[in-house]
């Protein structure tokens, strides 16, 4: 008979044969790959958007302005109309500071009405008020060099069109490649603020940036678009997005020391490296929580397997032996232990690229449970390896 | 040539604190179409031969030849082989896999060999109206009686048309006239042109045999061992 039918019948004769323990040692080790298999993805991540952020900077220092007000303080000083011009002069002035900057808010949520088709689809809809909303990306014009993001559009083109906008303009849009079937360049929406968008290009798909902010996450653009900064009216939300490129602090010292002296908010900054720091603790706290569940799984998932094994072997000592006698080779019968934690290694597998698709994290999570299959099943083919068949044959026939 | 063929075989089993020589020197040899008797008292390793014969045991000194050749020389595949090829065994307590039905324990051999799939119903009906099991073949070895175990046994070792059955004590566990029945059979096999080589303590069975090899423990106690050859 073909060898692998074969096995495949002993395998499905064996799980049979101890269902339940099977599906209670599939079900951990199908937790515990998943859990490594998130580890190693938030890893790769993170790694990537260090990497990102360190390209970034260009070896240089970034920093960023952070309000030291309550939020309370901070709407009272924002909703101030009498302010506004205060407002508006200190953020031209951060704007002419010769420092070498850039900006990227995504912080301003914007509603679009249900004539917008496209929008429903790829954005979050509210029921209560029948928008839509999107949060775009309201960035300086050198965007797309700082964050090398590209799409099927001339950069420099771009970048000319970004810094001719102002205020009142119809506003260009760089759209996430979701927005593909529904515009082609040069088309025109409007948001419900009655700002009108100029389609300018399209982002290749998959795009993504990493915004060198506290959380300092992969921020993906497929659903969204870019717009420039200019189309929003200024407002502190955009002084806390704007961040600098330098080695010498005096020029945020100075912006911080020219807020208090206008009487807005209380202003401090950080850099880049400590909020990096902070973000790599967080995260490696997080993969450290996340790491010691599954290590206890595993653990219990090792020793609930190889018992399990240990006692399959030993209550189908006699049937090997049987096996051995009429000319199965050791092999095929290790073969045969093996197929059960092979089974459940697929398993394993399927799921995890069900859940994560086809990355490296899967592939490194697969290796890992070779790895560990390997280990499960040392010992109980050691036992089985150091039984001679013809003890056994001879232990019952007496 | 198949030709099966011990020279100064034997066997130690050592442990903590004890050591007992199973076989000393033990010189034998079966020809194709033989039907030999292993004879002797218990404990004088009678069982002992018969599983070096049949590849599951091994000497710890001498040489064993199958068909010209040392076993010592053969890598642990081809021994595999030749236990499913050219050995039929028939343990003392049948060894069937209880889970398994009379069919199906016969069909084991055919699993590890050549003989396509579509053969083994044909195969297996056979050896079992050879046995004289026709219609057991759903039978389970808890449904059956010692001696249909026996036969089931003896057709699982028929199956993949082996050279050379060896039996350990085939009749010991069986009255007289099943006994006779079952060596009916195994003087059949020899007449188709196979060895047979029978381990007992009946004479009226070595009897049976074209000769008896009588195997026994050295006089006084001594760990000596001896074949002698009366035929
Ligand atoms: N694994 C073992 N370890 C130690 N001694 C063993 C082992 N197996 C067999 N022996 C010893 O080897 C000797 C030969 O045993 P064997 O089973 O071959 O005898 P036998 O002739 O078949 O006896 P019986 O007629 O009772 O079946 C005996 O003294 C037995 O106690
Ligand atoms: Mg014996």
């Amino acid at each position: 008979m073909n060898a692998a039918m074969m096995q495949l019948k002993f395998l499905i004769e064996d799980i049979r044969g101890s269902l339940p323990q099977f599906l209670f040692g599939l079900v951990q080790i199908v937790v515990a790959m998943l859990l490594l298999c998130y580890i190693f993805q938030q890893a790769t991540v993170f790694s990537d958007t260090m990497a990102k952020l360190r390209e970034l900077s260009g070896g240089g220092e970034i920093y960023h302005i952070r309000m030291l007000a309550e939020d309370s303080q901070i709407s009272a000083v924002l909703d101030d109309e009498s302010r506004r011009g205060e407002l508006g002069e200190f953020m031209a002035y951060v704007d002419s500071y010769p420092v070498r900057k850039f900006i990227v808010n995504d912080s301003v949520s914007i509603g679009f009405s249900q004539a917008h088709k496209p929008f429903d689809r790829i954005g979050d809809r509210d029921d209560e008020s029948g928008m839509t909303f999107i949060t775009p990306v309201f960035a300086s014009p050198n965007f797309f060099e700082v964050f090398r993001v590209s799409g099927d559009f001339d950069s420099k083109r771009v970048r000319e069109i970004f810094e001719s906008c102002a205020a009142g303009d119809d506003a260009p849009a760089v759209l996430g490649a979701d927005f593909r079937p529904y515009y082609k360049a040069g088309d025109i929406f409007e948001d419900d603020r009655g700002t009108r968008y100029r389609v300018a290009g399209f982002l290749d798909k998959g795009s993504f940036f990493v915004a060198p902010y506290e959380s300092a996450k992969a921020h993906y653009l497929d659903g969204t678009f870019i717009a420039p900064i200019a189309s929003l009216e200024p407002n502190f939300t955009t002084l806390i997005s704007t961040c600098f490129v330098t080695d010498d602090t005096s020029a945020l010292d100075e912006i911080v020391s020219r807020s208090k002296e206008m009487g807005l908010l209380p202003l401090g900054y950080d850099s880049f490296s400590y909020q990096a720091e902070n973000s790599r603790r967080r995260m490696l706290n997080e993969i450290m929580t996340m790491a010691t569940v599954m290590g206890l799984v595993f653990l219990f998932a090792l020793i609930g397997m190889v018992t399990y094994f240990i006692r399959f072997i030993q209550s189908r000592l006699r049937e090997f032996s049987v096996l051995m006698l009429c000319g199965a080779r050791e092999g095929e019968i290790i073969g045969r232990i093996a197929m059960q934690i092979s089974a459940i290694l697929l398993v394993s597998i399927i799921a995890a690229l069900a859940v994560f698709g086809l990355s490296a994290s899967v592939l490194y999570t697969a290796l890992v449970g070779g790895a560990y299959s390997a280990c499960v099943l040392a010992y109980p083919v050691l036992v089985f390896k150091r039984t001679p068949i013809v003890r056994i044959l001879r232990s019952n026939s007496r | 040539m198949s030709e099966i063929l011990l020279e100064n075989v034997g066997k130690v089993y050592e442990g903590g604190g004890y050591r007992v020589v199973a076989l000393a020197g033990v010189n034998f040899r079966v020809g194709d179409g033989e039907m030999v008797a292993i004879t002797g008292p218990s404990g004088s390793g009678k069982t002992t031969l018969l599983n070096i014969i049949g590849l599951i045991d091994s000497p710890t000194s001498g040489t064993y030849r199958y068909g010209g050749r040392a076993i010592s020389e053969y890598t642990p595949a081809e021994l595999a082989k030749l236990r499913n090829k050219a050995f039929g065994f028939v343990l003392q307590d049948f060894a069937l896999i209880e889970r398994y039905n009379a069919s199906q324990n016969i069909k084991v051999p055919l699993m590890y060999s050549d003989v396509p799939a579509k053969e083994w119903g044909g195969r297996i009906d056979n050896v079992l109206s050879m046995v004289g099991m026709s219609g057991m073949q759903k039978r389970l070895p808890s449904q059956l009686s010692g001696g249909q175990r026996q036969r089931v046994a003896i057709a699982r070792a028929l199956v993949n048309d082996a050279r050379c059955i060896l039996a350990d004590e085939p009749t010991g566990s069986l009255d007289t006239k099943t006994g006779n029945e079952i060596m009916e059979i195994f003087s059949g096999i020899r007449d188709s042109g196979k060895s047979v080589v029978v381990v007992t303590h009946d004479a009226e069975v070595a009897a049976m045999c074209d000769r008896t090899v009588r195997i026994c423990d050295g006089v006084l106690g001594k760990d000596v061992k001896y074949v002698d050859f009366c035929t």
